[in-house]
């Protein structure tokens, strides 16, 4: 039974005692029996509400206790309800507070294996430029100021300006998100047209290879959504898996571009099989292991997660996937460490 | 009226010494196809009394082909200049600027710099300007060879400036300058007219303040897209401005030096123009409030929007099948601002959920032959080589019937004809939310809104968005149907051609007894 039924119970038990026939009996004993079984009504009712209450409004302990008995035991029944209907009006507010409030949702931060370079790009300085308020001058600078920050980060931020209220402002976005795009389309082409030649073995793995890559490289910039990204992931798999079944020496690099293809596919096994294997081929763990760890995460097998970030740590990754190891191994609790300025948020 | 004479390699135009208006048109009628050049073309049919004049302002010669309207008969003198032609600059001779045309050139960059609202700005250049000629101050001579000018170049860089290349501050103020004196042979040798109409600010719009300062005669301005805007946006992205600062002065979030002059360049010309015109004409109502933003005066600006010869395209509704055809059909040159890629993206998904959907792109590919080329190949990357179609032009009244959803991807507009040609067959639009296109699609608040919509909007460069709203449409008839109905109805109702007719006659009108 919860707080809430043990304080109606109470209040119907002082209900009871107060429409007793012995209510109207002088005697003192039974007075004091009256008294006495309405305190211990009020103490239940002000023990519940006490639990029921905000923990903000708990303290100091006794006091709020304490005022809780008084205000029922004074005015008997009555102010039992009172104080119930005062907690639970309270209880809803927080409630509907709670509603209300708009979830903030942070993506997870995205695995930076190669970026040996610690400075953060400011993503939170470039968009609080970009919000709307903000004079449009200011806005164009600041948008222009996405050209010399890597595309990985600058597309998504890119993307959304797309449906930017000002012209000027989504049509530049646009234009920059066009010329990044048009670079790999180019690329992709030319290798299309180098497929169709006569090529040896080795030069058609290259060029499958590079293929896939291209696509792949298409997703990992944020220049395709939804089933088109789907479309192009399984673009890239086709040119990966025709480079392969050449039956030429798999490289780790081809085996470990198809583990993360896979993984973005959301064949969760397969990619483990496949970035495994390019493990065992001569990857190197620090690229890997983050991967592994990802798969883990989805599979819910967190003590796995813990494991290969613990293997991250120690292989001293001095990337920004450092902050995530760190979390995942409860380095980052140490108040005087160092790295803390990865994720302060954390 | 008399055909002028021409090198046997140069067609003839018409030829006369005197017109009712003078279209002053760059970069369109009658050598490039689009819309604007249909809505001229338009004005000049929709108004057979009036003897009408054009000429065209162009970049280079080569820059463009044949012409691709037969001219009206009430088209009675048409001539072309190109700013940017490569002809040879005059003769390197010694040249001293005569007195007084320095300051004058002062006084003008100074008003330009500190106090661009000053009431006389449009005459005091329009005046600079009418001395950028061999009888004016200012000759092409003394721009080029006089030591004051050089003078003038160093100094401004000097004081003005970021950018630590001298070398390139003196071409791109050369450069920036030329049409100048261009602009200036057009406005003497061009016919006498009543009324010059300027279908842009630019460089036509410039030539309507010299030719109204010259003559006294008014000067009509009809913006489409927003020019300024437009040439803003291409300058954000233009490869070809030079940034010379080096590591030390490099900060990304500055725009470069010759970028900010280029932007400054055109909005000074969009400022003096909207300040010289009688009246400013917009397509609908944003774009009038960016006239306002950008100096036009409030009084002097008013919408008329596009309108269509509904008779023509009525008599298609009887044609259309009683389910959609699952064509999506993109009426448009393929040029990159209609972002056809987006479309051809969108098919993929279309595709796979509609597999008997085809994709018509229904427009000529010779002015882009490069992203027309880019479009093909992104068909037959995605699998799509048999669901994408390049038709090239087509007659619209043969198309339409077959087609069940026209559609926009495009990144700007301002009012499609295409969408009212479509509604006026019966077929509901699909449009990326540029322009006036929510207005078209959804009505204006009050009467056009309760019609419903006459199809669906999107975001712009969002191919998935684009390929559910198809979708949604048509698989299902009933609302296909409704959208086809209030497509119909808004039509007839607010975008007749009678109707803008009217509006501009009431201007003409005006504008012929205006009085200096």
């Amino acid at each position: 039974m919860n707080a809430i039924h043990w304080a109606w119970g109470a209040v119907l038990a002082d209900l009871g005692v107060f429409f007793n026939p012995w209510m109207f009996s002088s005697s003192l004993p039974v007075f004091g029996g009256v008294v006495a079984a309405h305190a211990v009504a009020c103490a239940v009712v002000a023990i519940s509400c006490y639990l029921l209450m905000p923990a903000h409004f708990q303290r100091p302990r006794v006091v709020v206790w304490c005022l809780l008995f008084v205000f029922a035991f004074i005015a008997p029944v009555i102010g039992a309800v009172g104080l119930l209907y005062l907690t639970r009006v309270t209880l809803r507010a927080a409630d509907a507070r709670s509603l209300l409030a708009v979830p903030v949702s942070v993506d997870l931060p995205v695995y930076d294996v190669q970026g040996k370079d610690a400075s953060r790009w400011g993503q939170g300085a470039i968009r609080s430029r970009l919000g709307v308020n903000v004079p449009s001058d200011v806005r164009m600078q600041s948008l222009l100021t996405l050209q010399a920050v890597p595309s990985r980060v600058s597309n998504p931020i890119l993307e959304e300006l797309l449906g930017d209220s000002t012209d000027d402002v989504r049509l530049v976005a646009f234009g920059m998100l066009d010329a990044e795009e048009k670079k790999l389309s180019v690329h992709i082409q030319h290798e299309r047209e180098n497929l169709g030649h006569e090529l040896t073995p080795e030069q058609r793995y290259t060029c499958l290879r590079h293929l896939a890559e291209l696509h792949w490289e298409l997703v990992y910039a944020s220049l395709a959504q939804g089933e088109l990204r789907q479309h192009i992931l399984g673009q890239a798999r086709q040119y990966l898996e025709a480079a392969l079944d050449l039956g030429l020496p798999a490289y780790s690099g081809t085996l470990f571009l198809k583990g993360r293809i896979l993984l973005a596919q959301g064949e969760v096994d397969a990619a483990d099989t496949a970035i495994k294997a390019a493990l065992a081929l001569g990857q190197p763990p620090m690229s890997a292991l983050p991967y592994l760890a990802e798969i883990a995460f989805k599979r819910h097998e967190f003590a796995r997660v813990k494991l290969y970030m613990q293997q991250l740590v120690e292989l001293n990754v001095a990337s920004k996937t450092r902050a995530i190891a760190d979390f995942w191994t409860g380095r980052d609790q140490v108040s005087n460490f160092s790295d803390r300025r990865f994720l302060p948020h954390i | 009226m008399t055909a002028a004479s021409s090198p046997t390699s140069k067609p003839i135009f018409p030829r006369a010494d005197s017109v009712d208006v003078l279209l002053l048109l760059e970069g369109t009628f009658p050598f490039v196809a689009g819309g604007v050049s249909s809505w001229v073309n338009q004005i000049i049919r929709g108004f057979p009394e009036i003897r009408f004049g054009a000429i065209f302002l162009g970049s280079r010669p080569e820059d463009y082909g044949d012409m691709r309207y037969a001219l009206p008969d009430n088209l009675v003198h048409l001539e072309t200049a190109y700013l940017y032609e490569s002809q040879g600059n005059p003769p390197v001779m010694p040249v001293h600027a005569p007195k007084g045309a320095m300051p004058m050139v002062e006084c003008v960059h100074k008003m330009f710099e500190t106090n661009m609202k000053q009431p006389d700005g449009a005459d005091l250049f329009a005046s600079l300007m009418d001395e950028a000629g061999p009888d004016g101050k200012l000759s092409h001579e003394v721009f080029l060879y006089s030591p004051q000018a050089w003078e003038f170049i160093k100094k401004s860089y000097r004081s003005r400036c970021t950018d630590p290349s001298f070398v390139d501050y003196f071409w791109t103020i050369r450069h920036m300058h030329t049409p100048f004196w261009r602009l200036r042979e057009v406005a003497m040798r061009c016919p006498k007219a009543r009324i010059y109409h300027a279908v842009s600010t630019g460089y036509a719009g410039i030539l309507g303040v010299l030719l109204k300062h010259r003559n006294q005669r008014p000067f009509m301005l009809s913006e489409h897209g927003i020019y300024v805007k437009e040439r803003k946006i291409d300058l954000y992205q233009a490869q070809w401005l030079k940034d010379n600062r080096s590591v030390f002065e490099h900060d990304p979030s500055r725009v470069s030096y010759f970028r900010q002059l280029w932007i400054r360049f055109f909005e000074h010309l969009g400022y003096v123009t909207y300040q010289a015109a009688n009246d400013i004409v917009a397509l609908y109502e944003a774009n009038r409030q960016r006239q306002l933003l950008d100096g036009a005066p409030v009084e002097r600006t008013s919408n008329i929007p596009n309108g269509i010869d509904i008779e023509r395209f009525a008599p298609l509704r009887a044609q259309r099948p009683a389910l959609p055809p699952p064509v999506l059909c993109l009426i448009g040159r393929v040029v990159p601002i209609k972002d056809i890629k987006t479309f051809i993206r969108a098919m993929r998904t279309v595709t796979n959920h509609l597999p008997g959907a085809e994709a018509w792109i229904a427009g000529p590919e010779d002015e882009s032959p490069e992203y027309a080329r880019e479009c093909r190949e992104l068909a037959a990357q995605l699998g799509l080589g048999d669901k994408v179609k390049f038709l090239g032009f087509q007659k619209l009244t043969e198309l339409l019937p077959k087609v069940g959803l026209v559609v926009l991807s495009s990144i700007s507009e301002a009012l499609p004809l295409v969408i009212l040609e479509g509604y006026a067959a019966g077929v509901p639009t699909l449009s990326t939310d540029v322009g006036s296109c929510r207005q078209l699609v959804f009505g204006l608040p009050g009467e056009d809104e309760a019609l419903g919509a006459s199809g669906q909007v999107v975001r712009i460069a969002d191919p998935e968005a684009l390929a559910q709203a198809a979708l949604t449409l048509l698989t299902n008839p009933d609302e296909w149907q409704r959208a086809s109905q209030a497509a119909i109805k808004r039509v007839e109702k607010y975008y007749s051609q009678d109707m803008m007719f009217e509006r501009y006659r009431a201007l003409y009108e005006k504008n012929f007894k205006w009085q200096a």
